[in-house]
């Protein structure tokens, strides 16, 4: 079982031979070709354009693992900390920021991530008076590669030794197996992209239908896991409304609010030369149709009365399911905050605090 | 090093100019290029540098050095041309690519469309990463694996699109956007920028605009061209040239930004019909991203900001100022 993955070939970095997660996954794939390589800074070689989805490369990172997201000062962040475990992920959807990375092709997995996990530790532990909003989501799928690498080996118990820790596991897969059979549940958050069943079905090769996400989500509620949600990106297209009611009354179906941390509500953005890229690479899609201008951080996206009409639209809709689903906006000014939502933490700070509480919350930490 | 001693060595043969290609052949560069001044210039002095052109298999004859001059040869109908032969000097293919390279980049710049040809010969002989770190600063471009696979693509693309390159009248830059078109239809819209005489800005927001429309609403490119409001700014004999570019340009950025282009346009309206005086200025924020609208005052003293500042308490419905959409109710 390789997941969504369809992997043909192994590519070993020098200097990945020698951590034992390296052993492991060439365990699980045995009978792949396994090349041994050097480490290569990018990629040089025709078809720019392929991202090699069919190709696993296990490496050290040498960078940090933990950072906080980015963010920009000009629109609320969410303050959330990066895990870095690996890059690219073999879904395909159309909108993919990874897609601009096309000089670091192949699905990367950091295979020193343990060595690390004490370093990391030690950081977490030292800002006890933090929490920590995890996440492994940022560069690839979470779960999409969950039974190759097994990432829930190390993460789980790592996270379960930390009182001001919470791990967000962000997926479009059903790949839940695995969580499912372990016995840890404390701090861990399953959270699925959402879209329109149709956006789904056109934009997100590769990544199961809305049904079965909300099904996978369902199992994981069953089980004892607190589950959040993404619509993120929210996309324009024919009859949106429609279609986005119709994952809503899926979610009402399937999903019990009560167990539900958060949901964000962030439009399509995308930097300005992601879209050749996306019009080479999908060309079918309909994402670009709508009418976008330059943002503030340097990207695209919609016109403002278009990016409110959505957010309104979509709060009203969840808020009709249940009123207290820690909606939030990913990405967004305190003024659209304001006219879509009709209140805002004005800053990054406020939406860190407003998450934390509700992290606090649900698990009960002391925050 | 290449042997030019050698080269001069090769034997003289004289060949049927119709046995020789028209097309350059794979070591030669020269693309869209006028014929005409070598044309007088030989006309008045003779042949002074000899053509260099090696035998290929089948009877094929490859220049390696003198293309132009032999067209201009055989433009002047001259039967029979005086080339040094290099078969026999046993250099190889690329030797014979670097030979002509070198030959004309002392001489003279490249275009655009002569650089691609440059890097599509060189390509079949030596590795990529040398090609990129090499050759590309030679032909001033940068050493990006980007630029070289636009160069690629350009080398085979029709030639109506090469030769306004060559001539400068559509950039690179416009070149990579047309890519994104159909490739049945990029013609055509080399065809209107041509004919519209877009800067090289112009072009970019043109093809752009035009392509993203063409894909959203499922037409091509010319039945979007072929829309009443389009043909009627093209065929209005009361619009000089400049009035046509820029009421296309508009026309396609309110049929790509319709709601964009009715806010900027109400709120246009909106502010002009408060009767502001030029010392006054009300302004929206780029796009309307930002939360603020703005207000410029002239003046040359206190007591003119004063009175300016009393005109506008004054004014009537200048609270009626508001974002010119209707928003969504929560
Ligand atoms: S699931 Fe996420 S990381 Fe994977 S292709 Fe889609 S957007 Fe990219």
């Amino acid at each position: 079982m390789t997941g969504p993955a369809r992997f043909k070939r192994i590519r070993v970095e020098e200097g990945a031979e020698t951590y034992s997660q390296t052993s492991v996954i060439l365990g699980r794939l045995n009978g792949l070709p396994v090349e041994h390589v050097k480490p290569v800074q990018s990629r040089q070689g025709p078809g720019a354009l392929d991202l090699d989805k069919e190709t696993l490369r296990l490496l050290p990172f040498q960078g940090e693992f933990l950072k906080p997201c980015p963010g920009t000062k000009e629109y609320i962040c969410c303050g959330y900390q990066i895990l870095h475990v690996g890059t690219n992920c073999p879904l395909d959807c159309s909108y993919c920021v990874l897609q601009a990375y096309f000089n670091q092709p192949e699905l990367r997995v950091f295979v020193n991530l343990e060595s690390k996990l004490d370093q990391i530790g030690d950081y977490i532990d030292r800002n006890s008076g933090k929490l920590f909003r995890i996440g492994t989501g940022e560069f690839m799928d979470s779960l999409a590669l969950e039974s190759v690498v097994g990432w829930r080996k190390l993460l789980l118990p790592f996270l379960s030794n930390r009182m001001n820790a919470v791990l967000e596991l962000k997926t479009k897969t059903e790949e839940v197996d695995g969580l499912l059979s372990s016995p840890w549940r404390e701090r861990i958050i399953v959270s699925w992209s959402l879209n329109s069943p149709s956006i789904a079905a056109v934009e997100e090769k590769g990544a199961p239908s809305i049904k079965k996400r909300l099904e996978a989500a369902r199992r994981c509620q069953d089980e004892g896991f607190v589950v959040g949600f993404h619509f993120d990106p929210l996309i324009e297209h024919q009859d949106w409304k429609d279609a986005y009611r119709r994952t809503v009354d899926m979610m009402d179906d399937l999903i019990n609010p009560n167990g539900i941390i958060w949901i964000s509500l962030g439009c399509l953005r995308y930097m300005p030369l992601l879209k050749k890229v996306i019009r080479k690479r999908h060309t079918g899609s309909h994402i670009l149709d709508g009418e976008f201008i330059l943002g503030f951080d340097g990207k695209m996206r919609y016109f403002k009365p278009i990016r409110v009409g959505m957010y309104t639209y979509m709060s009203k809709i969840l808020n009709q399911w249940h009123d207290d689903l820690g909606v939030y906006l990913c990405m967004e000014s305190d003024e659209i905050w304001q006219r879509s939502l009709g209140w805002s933490p004005e800053h990054s700070e406020g939406l860190s605090r407003y998450l934390d509480q509700r992290a606090a919350n649900v698990f009960g930490m002391n925050y | 090093m290449m042997n030019m001693m050698e080269i001069a060595k090769a034997p003289l043969i004289n060949l049927d100019s119709k046995a020789i290609n028209d097309d350059p052949g794979p070591f030669c560069m020269s693309y869209g290029f006028a014929l005409d001044p070598l044309i007088r210039s030989i006309q008045e002095f003779g042949l002074i540098n000899l053509p260099i052109v090696v035998k290929g298999g089948e009877g094929r004859i490859d220049v390696v050095s003198g293309y132009r001059r032999i067209l201009a040869l055989k433009n002047l109908q001259i039967g029979e041309i005086s080339c040094r032969d290099a078969t026999g000097l046993g250099l190889s293919p690329l030797r014979h690519l670097l030979l002509n390279l070198h030959e004309n980049s002392v001489t003279r710049q490249f275009n655009e469309v002569e650089k691609a040809m440059i890097l599509a010969r060189l390509i079949h002989h030596i590795p990529r990463e040398e090609v990129i770190h090499s050759y590309m600063p030679l032909l001033s471009l940068p050493s990006r694996e980007s630029t070289l696979d636009l160069f690629l693509n350009m080398d085979g693309q029709d030639h109506s699109l090469k030769s306004a390159l060559a001539k400068g009248e559509v950039s690179v830059k416009a070149f990579e956007a047309l890519l994104a078109v159909e490739s049945d239809f990029r013609t055509d819209l080399v065809q209107l920028i041509l004919n519209l005489r877009l800067t090289f800005n112009q072009q970019l927001q043109f093809i752009e605009m035009a392509n993203d429309i063409c894909i959203r609403d499922g037409i091509d490119i010319p039945g979007l061209f072929k829309q009443s409001p389009f043909v009627e700014i093209m065929e209005n004999e009361k619009l000089n040239l400049p009035q046509k570019t820029k009421g296309i340009l508009g026309l396609l950025r309110s049929v790509r930004f319709p709601l964009l282009t009715r806010s900027e346009e109400s709120f246009r309206k909106a502010v002009s019909g408060l009767g502001l005086s030029d010392k006054l200025r009300i302004s929206h924020p780029p796009f309307f991203e930002g939360p603020d609208y703005r207000l410029e005052i002239t003046f040359g003293n206190g007591r003119q900001l004063k009175d300016r500042i009393k005109v506008l308490n004054n004014l009537e419905g200048l609270e009626a100022l508001a974002d010119p959409w209707q928003e969504e109710k929560r």
